[in-house]
């Protein structure tokens, strides 16, 4: 059975033939930090991009053109700490079979797109339909897509594990 | 004619076809409807022509169930009532507000939108707004101006229309003092009701000036036009016959207090730069030479599918805020939002129904007023249900704010528990004399007639059986305008 530190396993390893991918760690905080800031920050397009093409970094990750933006780190262990609020909230005692519920719906969307491009349009998709079937969960007074909130915990326990 | 109380001799007998106590927007209302009628009318006001520090304090009284503001502050006692500090907000009752609706106990009006929707139309003339349709969307639509997005199709855009706001003791004033038919006492305070033997009717009025004279009032007709929580005040303490006083054989005068809980600047949303809610903002519209602004409900059929009450969020102006943020993004999300501006985070209220509890109630407290009158207590309860209704309704708009990608809601309140709602109220009392198709469930009838006294009838928001998420001025101006002609039809 494998421990919520494990979760970083979840990230195979990048098939021979598929495009480009960035390492898991970083994806998952761009992907973090494109969905869940898509809502507070801004739209970020990306369905005009091919899937070889880089994944669209967020603008207010550019500080000089920014100017006030906060500093990237700031942003991606804030998503981080909402992870951990989640798993604090759905799987106080990190019962290995409720983190997996929570996790690896989202890991599986990473793990099986062929690229970095189409598992952030998937995991876009995938919020749109959480809403769309009021799968949401309310934490902290803010009320997010369980999908949103599962990559958010997927960062927190990928950051943990020093992966 | 105006006539100042303190001058008329003490125990004169006045005589009128028709008394009406109370000089705000329904008193006003009704007696200008009257005018020219034939029938002799008698206007009492307890307040003056300017405003007057001990007639304002015999609004004082005590909140003992939610208490959000004080009850000598969101009245004002001077000719033209509580107008004087109205904020002008307009819209009417829903259709299905006035239907029984399973949901909402003991709502069903004796009466149906149909009923009052022409009336509807000359209340918008007397508070000085457009009269016509209420449709937001296609206004908006008129202006080019966006509505939210709704993927679910649960969200029903809502319209307001603001007043000046009228203040029905300046604008109408000249009206009444010009008419050769009505005459207005101010400073002439009700302090009881006396009903002629056996009960069925009402003998007199006994009024009373502050330190001035006292005189009696006799009439064909009473309207008591008191406002919402001093009618049942007035009929509650006239109870030398009855110890449940006046027009109160069922026990309900003064039960069914009904607010429309609001929540000021606690929720909020962030959406994406770019979305467009210019129309949900207090604006100018050059269709209908009014201002206005949209506001979210849910439409008819979620709110029957869903089982929930009315209830409408709107924006909240940015300028009233110093710091959108202060307070209110965790520390953990805060630094998502960057700052107000660049992150659209918008604060909105929500304006709520609440359904009916007999248990929230006015009542007569221990001690008096300086004219001897027992004070209010006023016990504002809402029903547990409604918190659970009204956060059912925020994950309803944020599943739309989702869905469409416009944003996320935030609002840090959990079902049930009161306390985390800052629940406030807008100044809307209603519900005391509430409405009803028969005497064992309503105080008046469908002509706000009492059902005990027959010579008596109610005016203003008392007379609501449920109050919808509307603000109640022009529905109360509406039924005035009803009741002045159910008056004419009786004649003299």
């Amino acid at each position: 059975m494998k421990r919520p530190s494990d979760r970083a396993a979840v990230a195979a390893p990048p098939r021979r033939d598929a495009p480009r991918r960035a390492g898991r760690r970083e994806f998952l905080r761009t992907a973090a930090s494109s969905l869940l800031s898509l809502p507070f920050v801004q739209i970020l397009g990306c369905g005009e991009d091919g899937p070889n093409e880089p994944t669209p970094t967020p603008a207010w990750l550019n500080a000089a053109e920014r100017g006030q933006a906060y500093p990237v780190d700031d942003a991606t262990n804030a998503i981080a700490d909402l992870g951990r609020r989640y798993l604090d909230q759905a799987a106080p005692h990190r019962d290995p079979m409720t983190v997996d519920a929570l996790l690896d719906p989202v890991a599986s969307r990473i793990n099986d797109a062929p690229s970095d491009q189409a598992a952030l349009e998937d995991l876009q998709a995938a919020v749109t339909d959480d809403f769309l079937a009021l799968r949401m969960t309310r934490l902290e007074g803010w009320t997010l897509s369980d999908t949103e909130l599962g990559l958010a915990a997927l960062l927190y326990v990928v950051d943990a594990s020093g992966a | 004619m105006l006539i100042d109380g303190r001058g008329l001799d003490d125990g004169v007998e006045l005589a009128a076809d028709v008394c009406i106590v109370g000089a705000g927007a329904a008193g006003i209302t009704l007696a200008r409807a009257l005018r020219g009628s034939g029938l002799d009318v008698l206007v009492l006001e307890g307040g003056g022509l300017e405003e007057d520090a001990r007639l304002q304090s015999l609004y004082e009284g005590t909140m003992v169930g939610l208490d959000s503001w004080r009850l000598d502050r969101q009245r004002v006692r001077i000719f033209g009532g509580t107008t004087h500090h109205w904020s002008g907000w307009c819209t009417p009752l829903l259709p299905e507000d006035f239907e029984a609706r399973a949901h909402i106990p003991e709502s069903g009006w004796p009466i149906a939108y149909d009923d009052l929707a022409p009336y509807y139309v000359d209340a918008a003339e007397l508070v000085q707004i457009d009269a016509g349709d209420w449709d937001g969307g296609a206004l908006a639509g008129q202006e080019g101006l966006p509505v939210l997005p709704s993927p679910l199709g649960h969200l029903d855009t809502r319209l307001y229309k603001f007043s000046p706001p009228t203040r029905f003791g300046v604008r109408y004033r000249s009206d009444l003092e010009n008419a050769d038919d009505v005459d207005v006492v101010y400073r002439a305070n009700l302090t009881h009701i006396a009903l002629a033997p056996g009960g069925g009717s009402v003998d007199r009025l006994e009024v009373r000036v502050l330190d001035g004279p006292a005189f009696t009032v006799t009439a064909g007709r009473f309207v008591l036009a008191l406002g919402g929580i001093e009618n049942a005040r007035m009929l509650l303490a006239s109870s030398d016959r009855n110890p449940d006083g006046v027009s109160n054989g069922a026990g309900l005068v003064g039960r069914y207090f009904m607010e429309h809980p609001h929540l000021y600047e606690i929720p909020g949303w962030v959406a994406p730069a770019g979305v467009d809610v210019r129309f949900y903002e207090h604006h100018f519209s050059s269709t209908l030479g009014t201002d206005v602004r949209g506001g979210v409900g849910l439409t008819r059929e979620t709110r029957s599918t869903e089982g929930l009450p009315d209830m409408v969020a709107g924006g909240v102006p940015p300028s009233s805020l110093d710091d959108p943020l202060d307070g209110v993004a965790p520390s953990m999300v805060r630094p998502l939002l960057r700052n107000a501006d660049d992150a659209g985070f918008r604060r909105f209220s929500l304006r709520a129904e609440q359904r009916p509890v007999a248990d929230s109630r006015v009542r007569l407290g221990s001690s008096v007023d300086a004219l001897g009158i027992p004070r209010v207590e006023l016990d504002w309860r809402v029903h547990p249900d409604d918190l659970a209704a009204y956060r059912r309704f925020a994950d309803l708009v944020a599943a739309e704010l989702g869905a469409a990608g416009v944003g996320r809601l935030w609002l840090p309140v959990d079902d049930g528990n009161r306390a985390e709602w800052h629940i406030s109220g807008g100044g809307h009392h209603m519900g005391t004399t509430r409405m009803g198709a028969s005497a064992a469930d309503g105080v008046v009838d469908a002509d706000c007639r009492s059902f005990e006294v027959d010579n008596l009838y109610l005016a203003g928001s008392s007379v609501f059986r449920t109050g919808g998420s509307a603000n109640p001025t022009l529905t109360l101006v509406a039924l005035a305008l009803r009741l002045a002609d159910h008056i004419l039809e009786q004649g003299s």
